[in-house]
């Protein structure tokens, strides 16, 4: 039954308050609880990515470590060797014919560009001798030798002297090798340009070649590609890859510097 | 069968369907839960029928209050380290239940103890997952979480209840009609997120869910 309604009825006041007080109440437990689980959801996802990002620095120094290692093994003990047979070879060629003194003669030639070669890839492989000669003129060397065979020509420009601290140096230097293997082995080109030039606090890395290219969209990154990512992310580099199959490849690193060398 | 009504129960009937469709992507805290609408609409059905004879139908919203002890204390205790509270509270609830019906009230009284009850434990367990959830963020989006939409339509739905039949007695000396309205409109919401949850749930990973 209803009965007309009274609103000065304290009884029927208390309910209707008490409905406007629960829902009002409800409402902003749901509007508070959104709030603060997004907010925790920052926070884990910050914290996410810096254990990721940490982890990505510790797998870089172990392999930097068994790289340092290898180097150590081919200069200590492949390069040992090698000079071992240069030296019983040039032993024995006094005592041999014309023609197998030529032939020995070759292969001390082979030998001393073997044990250059040995060389070069240790210190290419090491580290510690990238902090000690700079990675610009590490990096030179390796063109220099890339050039000597002939499949590419490297134009190699850049600024002297620009220092970044041992570990964006040995990082962009393992990146740059990585993006030069990669064109070497895919991109089947005849030029290759590499930039390295200092602006207004920042150093700018441009690399570019008349390869055959690839499609971006449908291309699906191997280890080589997502160890360059990472490795920029590391040094909070900016990195971007253009190419287009048949148009050749454009990547750019672009990394801030303040003029700290740590 | 007002057409409130009749909405509600194409609703149940609904969130019955997505269930069915879906059922074998579900997690087990969301079967029960599909379980458990089969269950309210066998109570409905059942109900609508023992109206029409003239009969009182308290018994069976009695026995589908009990069922839902078991039910929601299944769900809300699945994902718990801690278990035994929630056995104790509503193990407690389902034997005070009985001991109401027998001995506190009679079984054909309603609104009854048991229902106050229940609407009071609910509400206090969907407060505990969303508590649950706060301490356990997942990457997804917030709506996108079943368990999110679940203790929402609960939250309000038993908080509802709960106001309604407590008031009950000064409110029905006035009007007995908004207070109706009010829990059929709570009931819609209700089955409103419970097909969304049946729905979010069989499109998850379940690498969250219990």
């Amino acid at each position: 039954m209803n009965i007309p309604l009274d609103i000065t009825t304290i009884e029927y006041l208390i309910p209707v308050l008490s409905g406007v007080l629960l829902f009002g109440l409800l409402t902003a437990f749901v509007i508070y609880f959104i709030l603060v689980y997004r907010k925790t959801q920052g926070t884990l996802d910050w914290e996410r990515e810096r254990i990721k990002q940490e982890l990505l620095r510790v797998e870089n120094e172990v392999k930097e470590q068994t790289l340092t290692n290898v180097s150590r093994e081919l200069h200590d003990n492949f390069g040992q060797i090698a000079s071992l047979i240069k030296i019983n070879l040039s032993m024995i060629s006094k005592e041999l014919s014309a023609e197998d003194t030529q032939k020995v003669s070759d292969s001390l030639d082979l030998l001393k560009q073997l044990i250059g070669d040995i060389k070069s890839l240790s210190s290419s492989l090491n580290g510690d001798n990238i902090m000690k000669n700079g990675w610009l003129k590490i990096l030179s060397e390796d063109i220099r030798r890339i050039n000597a065979i002939g499949t590419t020509q490297f134009d190699f420009n850049y600024d002297e002297n620009i220092r970044l601290g041992h570990e964006k140096e040995v990082i962009l230097y393992r990146v740059l090798q990585e993006i030069i293997n990669n064109s070497l082995k895919y991109a089947k080109a005849s030029n290759a340009k590499l930039g390295i030039h200092s602006k207004q606090k920042r150093i700018l890395i441009s690399f570019e070649d008349n390869g055959i290219g690839f499609d971006q969209k449908t291309i699906i990154p191997g280890n080589g590609l997502r160890n360059i990512y990472e490795r920029c992310k590391i040094i909070d580099a900016q990195l971007d890859i253009f190419s287009k199959a048949g148009q050749g490849t454009k990547i750019t690193i672009n990394i801030a510097h303040d003029g700290s060398t740590e | 069968m007002t057409l409130g009504y009749q909405f509600y129960l194409v609703l149940l009937c609904a969130s019955i369907l997505i269930g069915l469709i879906n059922f074998k992507r579900l997690t087990l805290r969301y079967k029960l839960a599909f379980f458990l609408l089969f269950i309210i609409l066998a109570t409905e059905i059942s109900t609508s029928y023992i109206s029409s004879i003239g009969q009182n139908k308290a018994l069976i919203y009695h026995l589908l209050i009990l069922s839902q002890f078991v039910f929601y204390g299944f769900y809300y205790g699945l994902p718990q380290q801690n278990k035994r509270i929630y056995i104790l509270v509503f193990g407690a609830s389902i034997v005070f239940g009985v001991f109401c019906s027998i001995w506190l009230q009679k079984i054909d009284k309603f609104p009854s103890y048991l229902l106050i009850l229940l609407s009071l434990v609910m509400t206090t367990a969907a407060l505990f997952d969303f508590k649950r959830l706060m301490y356990a963020p997942v990457k997804i989006k917030l709506t996108s979480m079943p368990d999110f939409w679940f203790n929402i339509g609960h939250l309000v739905f038993f908080s509802s209840t709960f106001f309604v039949f407590a008031f009950i007695n000064s409110v029905v000396q006035v009007s007995i009609d908004w207070p109706m309205r009010l829990i059929l409109l709570a009931n819609i919401f209700l089955y409103t997120c419970y097909g969304l949850s049946l729905y979010l749930d069989s499109n998850q990973n379940n690498e969250y869910t219990a």
